[in-house]
């Protein structure tokens, strides 16, 4: 490999990733790449473990949002023997889950992506700390915001990292009263700087939008799980928006093989999902915020209600700018406070029938979709009448992103020339396309760890010919 | 004065870790406030420098390129810190050395062929005490959020560390009846997997109950939060002294208290008794007879 430079790098992504920029003979950038580079192997590890496993297993995938994990493969657990759960077990799950998503949320847009919209102006540090001097109050705000997330999530489900209360059946316990009022407090206490974030993030994406309006706005489908027309992050159907704003597809999870090809890639740990009816180029789709605000209609609450529409009436419908993720996730940030609220307005919530008993002994395959705060996540497995499971297949959020986030690295620097690519502004729009995405590469399944970002330039020839942000030690 | 450096890693893991040390909350300023943090996923510096007082790892070794910022790490650092199962004994994603890489990557993708310039991925998963000498270890999955800012703390301060040393069944709040007894009657007739129970005791000892609880064999310090919930402990902080085989153990363990047929009725002994610790284990890992290409 000819000569390789090194340079600063991309940061403050979840997990691990890589960009390849690929040069036309003119030595101009004509193709481009985001790459995972490493792969933990979770579905092979789950073959021969036992089934109610899986959730205890599967949250492993990612420390970031381990509470999406340990559900959908409950639910798949549940799927597969066909159990119906009770209704309070139904609702801490669903309290659990959205405690797990309003702390992930706050987590990326003030300390993650917060570095690029709330440290003023950009002469502090771009980072946690730059966001910490600069906006001290809203810091602190955010700190306990996600202090009260994970302490929702460590009361429902038992641990905030790798929570277990979540089995076959239901929950393995109930809340009491006293917990109950507890969780009330928490969750009034987000209420506030919820919507102090989301007209925060309104302003700091109009501004982002006047000044790259262009940027990565192509029309491409859209992909959430809703119940019907309504906001609903554990439950419901996988829908499908076409770019020019028409529903064409409802299915249940159990049937998302019919309707999602997977496409290898050769260069990337991550495989990259697409929609069979559009075929591998024109099918690759987004989910995440910007999916789910993009497709329903109904949100949880007054207050998100509002949030959506004034969204819609501005930006219209779909919004294609990658950038109005930020927008979109703070208003999902808002609607979970809401949703918690009314499910512990609800007696059913200290019901102590919380399980049924699942007995084992029919083989069968139970698959579960459920909305991780980066989008849709799906967890498949085959057992047989032991338990035991002889096949497993998860798609995580940011893998359906894979080719979105091509996109939007493509879309900061296709057509410059080589030292234009590797120049600070170019760096600084890849950065910004593929942050809005919130890539959680860990929980990508097929990848792990945490690295700067590296670019790399990839010749005509394909040879490797500059890297930027690889670093000695790094 | 200046302040000592602290650098934080993370190679092959969830990253769960580092989000163990945010949990600190406002306490992560008062370590910010120790240390100045020189390199780290949440801040903007790229490469560890050439000498940093602490440097926290957390992940295992699973791709030459994990291997190579391990070793960076380790010649960096005056005090090598490593946080977490996967980092301590090879944790959750050293599963994955029950079979060929070959085959594990052939799950997943198939038969295509990964470019070269991809990390290669290592014939098996390693802790990375494998490879170099660490000078704190936490196990735990994660680890709960005091004991990581514990072991930073000592390791910035210079101060002696000590890990909890009894086992989990000292901290767990259930009755044990009969499960400490010198007594040669088994506790239960059969072994259930938790959601087959009609009824769960809140109160009394899961093992007790027919579940395989990991307690037993784990060593304390997480607070017993699984047992809290009625949820039978996995063990994923590790066995109460690293030369002690946790799965092994087990087996040990549950001979005195189950019925005979019970171990054959744990399924999948491996996976229960081994989660977080097959990387240290004395069972060999299983590698592709020919060295393969990585898939
Ligand atoms: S020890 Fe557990 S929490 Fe920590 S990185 Fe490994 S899998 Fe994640
Ligand atoms: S429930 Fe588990 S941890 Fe608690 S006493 Fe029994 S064996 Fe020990
Ligand atoms: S009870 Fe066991 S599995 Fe649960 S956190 Fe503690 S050591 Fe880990």
């Amino acid at each position: 490999m000819a000569d390789t430079i090194t340079l600063p790098a991309v940061k403050r992504i979840e997990g691990h990733g890589r960009v390849s920029l690929f040069l036309d003979d003119r030595d101009r950038v004509s193709g481009a790449h985001f790459d995972v580079i490493e792969f933990r192997g979770f579905e092979k590890m789950l073959e021969g473990r036992m089934v109610w496993e899986a959730p205890l297993i599967t949250s492993r995938v990612c420390g970031v949002c381990p509470v999406s994990h340990h559900l959908a493969a409950v639910r798949a657990v549940d799927a597969l023997y066909g159990v119906t759960i009770p209704p309070a077990a139904a609702l801490l799950r669903e309290l659990l889950h959205l405690g797990g998503f309003a702390q992930d949320h706050a987590l990326h847009f003030f300390f993650l992506a917060g570095p690029d919209f709330l440290t003023g102006d950009g002469t502090g540090s771009r980072d946690l700390l730059g966001v910490i001097a600069a906006q001290p109050e809203l810091a602190r705000r955010a700190i306990a915001l996600r202090r009260a997330g994970q302490r929702i999530v460590e009361m429902v489900g038992g641990r905030t990292s790798h929570p277990v209360a979540a089995i076959p059946g239901g929950m393995s316990k109930a809340i009491t009263a006293e917990q109950r009022i507890e969780l009330t407090g928490l969750v009034e206490s987000m209420r506030e700087t919820a919507s102090i974030a989301a007209d925060t993030s309104r302003e700091a994406t109009l501004r982002l939008l006047d000044r790259y309006p262009e940027f990565s706005a192509e029309p491409v489908p859209y992909v959430a799980q809703t119940r019907g027309h309504e906001f609903a992050l554990l439950d419901g159907e996988i829908t499908v928006l076409n770019p020019d704003g028409t529903i064409t597809e409802r299915f249940a999870a159990a049937d998302y093989e019919s309707h999602i090809g997977e496409r290898v890639l050769d260069g990337s740990y991550a495989n990259s999902p697409y929609l069979r009816s559009l075929g591998p180029d024109a099918g690759s789709y987004r989910v995440g915020p910007l999916a789910r605000i993009n497709i329903v209609e109904r949100m949880p609450g007054e207050r998100s209600q509002a949030l959506r529409d004034d969204f819609r009436a501005t930006l219209g419908r779909p919004v294609h700018a990658v950038l109005a993720y930020h927008w979109a996730r703070m208003i999902e940030l808002v609607a979970a406070v809401e949703r918690m609220s009314a499910i512990l307005a609800d007696d059913e919530v200290i019901s102590p029938d919380v399980r049924v008993p699942v007995q084992r002994g029919v083989a069968g395959v139970g698959t579960a979709a459920i909305e991780a705060p980066r989008g849709t996540l799906i967890h498949s497995y085959e057992a047989d009448e032991v338990g035991r499971i002889v096949k497993a297949n998860l798609i995580v959020a940011t893998t359906h992103n894979v080719a979105s986030l091509d996109r939007a690295v493509l879309d900061a620097v296709a057509g410059t020339a080589r030292e234009e690519a590797l120049s600070d502004d170019s760096v600084l729009m890849m950065e910004l396309g593929i942050r809005a995405h919130d890539p959680c590469l860990s929980c990508a399944t097929h990848e792990i760890g945490r690295m700067p970002l590296v670019v790399e330039l990839i010749g005509a020839d394909g040879s490797v010919i500059a890297e930027k942000g690889v670093a000695q030690h790094g | 004065m200046s302040k000592p450096t602290l650098a934080t890693v993370s190679l092959g893991g969830c990253e769960g870790c580092h989000v163990a040390l945010l949990d600190a909350h406002e306490g992560l300023l008062d370590i910010l406030g120790m240390a100045d943090l020189v390199h780290s996923p949440f801040n903007g510096t790229e490469t560890i420098p050439d000498r940093v007082d602490v440097v926290m790892v957390e992940g295992a070794v699973t791709t030459e390129e994990d291997l190579r910022r391990l070793r960076a790490c380790r010649a960096a650092a005056g005090t090598l810190v490593a946080i977490g199962s996967c980092a301590v004994l090879g944790g959750i994603g050293g599963l994955r050395n029950l079979s060929p890489l070959s085959q594990v990557t052939h799950v997943a993708f198939g038969d295509t062929t990964k470019s070269p310039l991809l990390p290669r991925l290592l014939p098996n998963v390693h802790a990375v005490t494998d490879y170099v000498a660490v000078d704190i270890s936490v196990a735990g999955c994660a680890p709960e959020t005091e004991l990581v800012v514990a072991a930073l703390v000592a390791a910035i301060t210079g101060q002696p560390h000590e890990l909890p040393r009894r086992n989990l069944c000292d901290e767990c709040h259930r009755t044990k009846n009969t499960l400490l007894m010198h007594s040669r009657e088994f506790v239960s007739d059969a072994v259930y997997a938790l959601m087959e129970l009609d009824h769960i005791d809140e109160d009394s000892c899961l093992l007790e109950q027919g579940l395989m609880c990991m307690g037993p064999m784990t060593r304390e310090g997480c607070g017993a939060k699984c047992t809290a919930m009625n949820v039978p402990c996995r063990g994923c902080s590790g066995p109460s002294r690293l030369d002690f085989e946790s799965g092994g153990k087990a087996v040990d363990a549950l001979a005195a208290i189950l019925p005979a047929g019970a171990l054959m009725y744990l399924e999948d002994l491996i996976g229960t008794g081994y989660r977080f610790t097959m990387p240290v284990s004395v069972f060999p890992a299983i590698v592709d007879t020919e060295e393969s290409d990585n898939g």
